[in-house]
């Protein structure tokens, strides 16, 4: 049978495909793979056949991929839509002409085996390179599960879509009607898109919100960016889930929103504060809690804001907790807010050096801060890696730069 | 959009929709159901449609594109085949629709929550009268099954059909929706904006799955429905994103208030009285959401001052140190990049009348927030006639050199007429 226009279109859209970013949620960096959702299209057209066009999805065109990556990545796809096509025909998918023939459900049944052998065999491939590549660092059971997430089920999904654009294209009413369907996907992504762009119009609302202080006290300029920064840094390390991370990121961020609410003259006060002075300030992280309480999915970063000049010795404000009863948020917080308090100028000392304010907060481990927290902050700072200065931000004309 | 007195046309529609769905139940109930599987499958997409409801990107609560899709879809095979089987007729499909939407409901009233939305009635007769009129101009007075080929005619009608159902929809919306202060035409072009291309995604879905279902019977509904999920669920992370914004410019306001450097309430009201004075004035949906942003965080900049102005009227302060308070504010979002006409519109809310640029963008809202700003400051938390009739006659002496002679107009019909 003359199959070669076939093979050459579904090459064409392999190659296509490359080139597309299909997002299923906005901002959570996954893109879609498109290749298994062309291949679920080519499956009834070409059976096994279907690794042939798949090794088109070596070109790459926009973005600058090493040819390793390229060739892995077209001999993975070919090797998958392989299995996926030799599993369709086994199970008696329909191929070729019996494709309008045949009940629908039977071709749905095939493809859903074809598809978990697609997946299958990509996860494998995936799971022995990084297995052998002596710098990956990524456990084998995070590999699988970051492949078998909502994007799988979604390529999954859209992989049965294709399939029946397929049957409807050969089908009684021919291609045109089956072209409609990329209406409504087209505007499934316009959506998404729209829903990131928002996304980064609210970052940046709640940037201003934490630097609406600096109006007041231009000494704090860029503080809340790094200890936001910081303390996403810190609890990546120890491992936190990642909504988490970035939920203590705004925690840091605004963690000293409240300070607005302090009278002007004692924040820009040089030398030493008097006694109802400093208790004015010791208010300003319920006044923080105040003022973005409204915010609904900050709920879980409250905490970390009202709690942060605790002290692990229960000498803190404004509960006086102690220990454990500190949120861990609060906790993480305290640590690296001291750092960049200590490392950076203000009105009434010079900054510190690098080695200075870890010699400090070490000394307060246990004091004032969670050992847990210090340790980890102190080896991460010492792997050099970590606090990245921040160029033409939060940066006061004439400060030192903070040593890396 | 929820259910409001005074809506006529919203209560026109939801008695059309009642009256067409006894009808065709009725007339469903004398035929019999043709083809059960088929109707129980769409009653389930329906249904499940009717529970993903979301707001459009426009704003109004209630919409299912996935349940409008399935409808229509159902609708449109009205008169064709099915997998080799006649479909139903409309009277039946709109029976399913109906079903589907008490399924939706139920789950919703199960869970204590609100049931019934504006949309629904406006979704069962865009589909039911646009089946019928498909029906009748397709079939030219022939009874029966009109199609006998999946032929060119065919698709051109059925997707004729459906961008009739999204027209009518569009335009069923746009009367029942919005505000009652604003025109029919802005009314419409907001209803463009915020849900035109969803509601292009619908019925193209419709009429894929109408179309598909002559070879893939009652998979067609349930696998062309999926691009449709993808896109509910874009939507409703879209909706959330927006509430978690307008909380957030709500929090840069409440931070002032917080600081003690403006009254508890003062930044709401004046938020509130800017947007009826602009929805008085004809401004459309998304200029209206910057007013009011822009009306919320108009005395942030207050947050500079070294003490705070005394009850924190900057009607008292001098006019270039409002000028500066107000620039002070517009640089708190500026030196984030974010929301420039906002920024623009709290930075010139301060510029008296006579003194703004002929062609800035933002003219109108600047002055809209000066106005609104002035008379709360005038008149405070508790007005009364007099002090009310006072403000009013302080602002028609400044208006054309401090405040726009417009705006004060739009404010005195806002509190006339409420």
């Amino acid at each position: 049978m003359q199959r070669w226009p076939t093979h050459l279109f579904f090459a064409a859209l392999f190659v296509i495909g490359q080139q597309l970013r299909l997002r299923v949620r906005p901002s959570d960096g996954m893109a879609l793979s498109v290749n298994a959702i062309i291949a679920a299209a080519s499956y009834p057209l070409l059976g096994w056949a279907a690794a042939l066009p798949a090794l088109a999805s070596v070109v790459q065109l926009r973005r600058r991929v090493p040819r390793e990556a390229r060739l892995f990545n077209a001999a993975t796809a070919a090797l998958s839509a392989f299995a996926g096509g030799v599993v369709y025909t086994v199970t008696g998918g329909p191929v070729g002409a019996q494709i309008t023939e045949g009940p629908v459900a039977t071709a749905l049944g095939s493809l859903v085996v074809a598809m978990a052998a697609f997946t299958a065999t990509n996860v494998a491939m995936l799971a022995g390179v990084m297995y052998l590549d002596p710098r990956s660092h990524t456990p084998m059971a995070q590999i699988v599960r970051r492949a078998v997430s909502t994007a799988t089920l979604q390529q999954w999904a859209f992989g049965f879509v294709s399939f029946m654009v397929a049957q409807l294209w050969l089908g009684s009413v021919g291609p045109i009607a089956s072209l409609l369907i990329l209406l409504p996907i087209a505007i499934g992504q316009v959506m998404i898109a729209r829903g990131e762009a928002e996304q980064r119009v609210h970052e940046a609302t709640l940037l201003a919100l934490a630097q609406a202080l600096e109006t007041k006290d231009p000494y704090t300029r860029g503080h809340g960016e790094r200890v936001a920064a910081g303390s996403r840094e810190l609890a990546r390390d120890l491992g936190w889930d990642p909504a988490a991370v970035q939920m203590v990121g705004y925690a840091g961020l605004l963690h000293d929103v409240g300070k607005i609410a302090v009278p002007t003259g004692i924040i820009r006060k040089r030398g030493p504060l008097t006694s109802p002075e400093y208790e004015s300030v010791k208010l300003h992280p319920l006044r923080g809690v105040e003022v973005v309480r409204g915010i609904e999915f900050l709920r879980d970063a409250l905490d970390g804001i009202r709690h942060h000049h605790e002290r692990y010795d229960g000498s803190g404000y404004p509960t006086g907790l102690a220990g454990d009863q500190i949120p861990l948020f609060a906790r993480l917080l305290a640590v690296v807010d001291a750092y960049d308090a200590m490392t950076t100028a203000r009105t009434y000392r010079r900054p510190r050096s690098h080695e200075e304010a870890l010699a400090e907060l070490t000394s307060g481990r246990g004091s004032q801060f969670d050992p847990v927290q210090v340790d980890a902050f102190v080896a991460l700072a010492r792997q050099g890696t970590w606090p990245r200065p921040q160029p033409g931000r939060g940066r006061r004309a004439g400060a030192p730069e903070r040593p890396r | 959009m929820s259910w409001r007195r005074g809506n006529d046309v919203l209560w026109l529609v939801s008695l059309a929709a009642a009256g067409l769905t006894l009808w065709c139940v009725t007339r469903t109930a004398l035929l019999g159901l043709q083809a059960v599987w088929l109707d129980i499958v769409f009653v389930l997409i329906i249904g499940l449609g009717e529970v993903l409801r979301v707001r459009t990107p426009g704003g109004a609560s209630g919409s299912a594109p996935m349940s409008l899709a399935a409808g229509a879809g159902l609708a449109l095979l009205a008169g064709s085949y099915h997998g080799g089987r006649p479909a139903p007729p409309v009277c039946e499909a709109v029976t399913v629709v109906a079903a589907g939407m008490v399924l939706g409901s139920l789950v919703f009233a199960l869970g204590r929550r609100e049931a019934l939305t504006a949309r629904m009635p406006l979704r069962l007769v865009s589909v039911a009268v646009a089946g019928e009129v498909f029906h009748l101009v397709a079939g030219l007075g022939r009874h029966g099954h009109l199609f006998a080929r999946p032929d060119h005619w065919w698709v051109v009608a059925t997707l004729g059909a459906a961008a009739l159902i999204g027209v009518l929809y569009l335009v069923l919306a746009a009367l029942t929706g919005g505000s009652a202060r604003a025109s029919v035409r802005t009314r419409l072009l907001d209803e463009l904006d915020g849900s035109a291309l969803v509601c292009a995604a619908a019925v193209a879905t419709a009429s894929v799955i109408a179309i598909g279902s002559w070879d893939l019977g009652v998979w067609s509904a349930i696998i062309f429905s999926i691009p449709m999920l993808v896109t509910t669920g874009a939507l409703r992370r879209y909706a959330v994103i927006r509430q978690t914004q307008a909380q957030t410019v709500r929090a840069l306001s409440r931070a002032a208030e917080v600081a003690g450097y403006i009254e508890v309430g003062h930044s709401d009201r004046v938020a509130d009285l800017s947007v009826r004075i602009g929805e008085v004035l004809g401004l459309r949906s998304r200029r209206l959401n910057e007013l009011r942003s822009a009306a919320l965080m108009h005395d942030i900049g207050q947050l500079s001052l070294r003490e705070p102005i005394p009850g924190g009227a900057t009607l008292l302060a001098t006019g270039p140190q409002r000028l500066d308070i107000a620039r002070r504010g517009a640089q708190v979002l500026e030196r984030a990049a974010v929301l420039p006409a906002v920024a623009r519109i709290m930075a010139e809310q301060a510029v008296p009348y006579c003194e703004l640029a002929d062609d800035s963008p933002v003219r109108t809202e600047a002055g809209v927030v000066a106005v609104a700003n002035a008379y709360d400051d005038l008149v405070g938390a508790e007005p009364s006639f007099q002090r009310q009739a006072q403000a009013l006659e302080r602002l028609r002496l400044g208006a054309g050199s401090q405040y726009d002679p417009a705006v004060v107009e739009a404010l005195e019909q806002v509190l006339v007429h409420g």
